[in-house]
């Protein structure tokens, strides 16, 4: 089997934007295991407890409680997280494009078990100076945090009934677009009101040579 | 007639009176035209069928899915069934029993007359007329439309009467729909309820709209007109011999006609030959060019219908530009059929004081989820984090409305797809390769069209707008002109009735086929079109076999349309 861990292989990012390998010998195989699956990667990756308190500290930052609307944290945000980042098994080709041991590394090493206790200016001031790195890598380590903190946290049901209650724009909002969809919510066009739009075409007998702008005939050598 | 009759499973499984490559638009119109007449048809799609549970839209976190399996970008899903594209592009296509229409957003709107005198009109770049004109195609429009399913509004005062055309009620335009058309009102300009290849009442075993708003990641009830639900079904029921998983590597040709195809099971692996008398080429505006590429043979030393030098060139998708419009009052984006609700076409026509040529069409359309919204919605405004989101959040989410800026784009010979000699795909044939380029017309086009959006949304008075400028590349869901119908074999690749100029028997009609692009999204012009061809075959097919060269224009047998009215009778 050829390996198909690119991480591991020390290809870090997905510079190849393409479809599955000519060196997937067994299309079947490829068939089954090669297309994203819904829900993310199942088993999950696993966090220690302590990195799990630190992405938790990052998602309650990145959105914090309040309004009516819960913690990141407290609708099991690491849940979600551990389902989206790349298991290290597994070729690394899937949005957000966090790979298992590189994504580990970081939040060990550029946030460590103490953000989960720094005060909510300290996590803030961290996260910042992530954003604004001029390190890629950690600039892009910041998008991936901001990214699976808002997918996850508002594809709670939680946050989801939050938003019905406490937004008068969002009193329909009911999350997963089936099996209910919103009939009888969508208000219907007016009655007969049809012909007082304007608007008219030229029909084809009656199309005629334009004037082009002399600008336009120079760029593309109209003669 | 001397096609042979319908039925697949006999001895005779790789030999067929049709053969047709694609199972989108274009490839389920021939089909389900052609096995109509009780022509024995073989179609092969490298992809599969896409079952119900496989959607996203019973799932909780389905926003994210369109970065991912859900992706309208082959590069970003990556499946096995997906052909990698390279270049400066981003290509927008679905590989699957259905092609594109899996997930499409089935807006509807046809070509108008003047979309096919473009050559007349003002010739800039690659501009040709069209062989055929509006009235050619007219009919064909409407077979296709009620065969499919279109729900929609009759008498745009914009378009030439279509009252053969059946229309199911138009979907609703809930706050969102209703309030565009205030500001286009206010400002006088057109605008009118979309066409939708979207049932609003139930059909055919596929359920009614019920107003979802997830259209462009399709559509586990079948409302949407995906084909593999409208056209491929009846096909089915008429004997297609349906072939999933088989991707075609190369169309074969001897003595100046194509004798069939060769495709890899890619299942099992195997690679088998269908011999056929007439061969359909329906694999998209970047698969057609690519397999005709691939096709290269003694006797075609440059790839098939390709003397030339036109496949491939010619691409067009369409100027794109996207515009965010938020309001104080509840707009409701994330419900509603997405199609699109209404459209104005009130800058269609060129008009030389502009500084360009060409017209700009405006498209409404809706704003997916909570997740997509806080992900910076259709612009990539991505909400704050820390203590300003809560706000920002509840302020935007739910007060935005989205409108396309759709524009013209030109036929430029050098926007082109090549084959990538580097790059294959998962059976090791070489990916196609697009190079792209915006032209200085179309980005004037693109700034002009934002500008009017603003103004209505100013005229309404939005609270924000947020825009992407002139997209380059522009999102290629549109893939159009790379093997182009024209007037003769110097300027296109097809005659007027679709049989390519280089080998009789072949025929495209896919969006490759298309010659300009008009200011619409293309589908309904690939079905009619593909009718229309369909059709031809049906009345000629004795005569099309027996061809030892592509009749000229003006000589072809051409086409009755009382026998089509006696037929649909
Ligand atoms: C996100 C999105 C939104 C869109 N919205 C709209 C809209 O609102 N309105 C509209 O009119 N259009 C829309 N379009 C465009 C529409 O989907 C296409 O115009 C239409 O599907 C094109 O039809 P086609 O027959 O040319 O090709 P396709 O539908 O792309 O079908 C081509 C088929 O050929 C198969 N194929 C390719 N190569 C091979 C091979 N070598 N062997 C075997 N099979 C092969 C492919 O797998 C595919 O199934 C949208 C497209 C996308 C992606």
């Amino acid at each position: 089997m050829p390996s198909t861990n690119r991480e591991a292989d020390g290809i870090e990012s997905a510079p190849e934007p393409f479809g599955a390998k000519a060196t997937d010998l067994d299309p079947r195989e490829a068939w089954r295991n090669e297309k994203a699956q819904l829900g993310g990667f199942n088993p999950p990756v696993r966090f220690t407890d302590d990195q799990a308190a630190v992405l938790n500290a990052v998602a309650d930052t990145i959105i914090p409680p309040g309004g009516g609307f819960p913690a990141p944290s407290e609708v099991f945000i690491i849940d979600f997280i551990s389902r989206y980042v790349t298991p290290a098994d597994k070729e690394l080709k899937y949005f957000p494009l966090a790979g298992e041991a590189k994504f580990k590394k970081q939040v060990d090493g550029l946030l460590g078990a103490s953000f989960a206790d720094a005060s909510n200016d300290d996590r803030t001031a961290t996260l910042r100076r992530l954003e604004e790195s001029d390190d890629e890598d950690e600039a892009a380590f910041f998008v991936q945090l901001r990214s699976l903190t808002y997918y996850g946290y508002y594809a709670r049901p939680e946050v989801t009934a939050a938003i019905r209650k406490e937004l008068p724009a969002g009193r329909e909002y009911h999350g997963p677009p089936q099996p209910y969809g919103y009939l009888g919510k969508v208000e219907p066009w007016p009655e007969g009101r049809w012909d007082k739009n304007p608007g008219g075409y030229i029909a084809t007998d009656a199309v005629t040579r334009i004037e082009i702008p002399a600008d336009i005939k120079a760029e593309y050598e109209v003669s | 007639m001397t096609f042979r009759t319908n039925g697949s499973n006999g001895a005779d499984r790789n030999s067929t009176d049709v053969l047709i490559i694609g199972s989108g638009m274009s490839g389920a119109a021939f089909a389900k035209r052609l096995t109509d007449a009780g022509m024995k048809c073989t179609l092969l799609e490298q992809g599969d069928w896409i079952r119900p549970v496989e959607y996203d839209h019973f799932h909780d976190e389905f926003d994210i899915e369109r970065n991912r399996g859900w992706a309208y970008d082959p590069n970003v899903r990556q499946g096995p069934e997906d052909f990698p594209v390279t270049g400066f592009t981003t290509p927008y296509m679905i590989n699957a029993v259905g092609g594109s229409t899996i997930h499409y957003a089935a807006h509807w709107p046809r070509y108008k007359p003047i979309d096919f005198r473009k050559g007349t009109e003002h010739g800039v770049a690659g501009n040709i007329d069209w062989p055929i004109s509006y009235e050619d195609l007219a009919p064909y429009y409407d077979i296709n439309d009620a065969e499919v399913g279109i729900s929609g509004v009759h008498g745009d005062p914009a378009y030439p009467p279509r009252p053969n055309a059946p229309r199911q009620k138009p979907i609703n335009p809930g706050k969102l729909g209703l309030k565009f058309a205030k500001g286009l009102d206010q400002l006088g300009w057109h605008w009118w309820p979309s066409d939708n290849g979207i049932i609003t009442e139930g059909r055919d075993g596929r359920l009614p709209c019920n107003e979802c708003g997830n259209c462009l990641q399709g559509c586990p009830r079948g409302a949407l007109a995906g084909m593999d639900v409208s056209l491929i079904p009846k096909a089915l029921a008429n004997g297609l011999d349906l072939r999933t998983n088989a991707r075609v590597t190369r169309i074969v040709a001897k003595g100046g006609k194509a004798t069939g195809a060769e495709y890899i099971d890619r299942v099992t692996g195997e690679t088998h030959f269908v011999s056929a008398n007439i061969v359909i080429l329906a694999a998209n505006g970047i698969g057609t060019p690519r397999l005709l590429l691939m096709s290269a043979q003694e006797g075609h030393p440059d790839g098939l219908c390709n003397a030339n030098g036109l496949v491939g060139t010619h691409l067009m998708h369409h100027s794109f530009a996207f515009v965010d419009c938020w309001f104080d009052d509840p707009v409701e984006g994330y419900l509603g059929a997405f199609g699109a609700p209404l459209y104005s076409h009130e800058f269609y026509h060129s008009d030389s004081s502009r500084g360009f040529v060409n017209g700009v069409a405006m498209q409404v359309g809706r704003s997916f989820g909570s997740a997509y919204a806080a992900n910076g919605t259709h612009t990539g405004a991505v909400m704050p984090w820390g203590a300003n989101h809560r706000e920002h959040f509840n302020e935007h989410f739910g007060h935005h409305l989205l409108v396309f800026m759709f524009g013209e784009d030109l036929p430029i010979k050098e926007n082109r797809v090549t084959l990538d000699p580097e790059v294959k795909d998962s059976s090791g044939l070489p990916a196609p390769h697009v190079e792209f380029n915006v032209s200085e017309n179309d980005r004037r086009l693109c700034e002009f069209g934002v500008e009017r959006i603003t103004d209505v949304a100013n005229a309404l008075g939005a609270s924000e707008t947020n825009h992407t400028g002139v997209l380059s590349p522009p999102p290629g869901w549109h893939l159009m002109g790379t093997a182009r119908m024209g007037n003769n074999p110097e300027d296109s690749t097809t005659n007027m009735y679709s049989q390519t100029w280089e080998l009789p028997n072949l025929f495209i009609a896919d969006g490759a086929a298309l010659t300009t692009g008009g200011i619409v999204n293309p589908t309904s012009t690939i079905g009619a079109l593909s009718t229309r061809a369909a059709e031809y075959i049906k009345q000629n097919y004795q005569n099309i076999v027996e061809q030892s060269k592509t009749p000229a224009n003006a000589d072809a047998p051409g086409l009755s349309n009382r026998e089509l009215e006696l037929s649909a009778a």
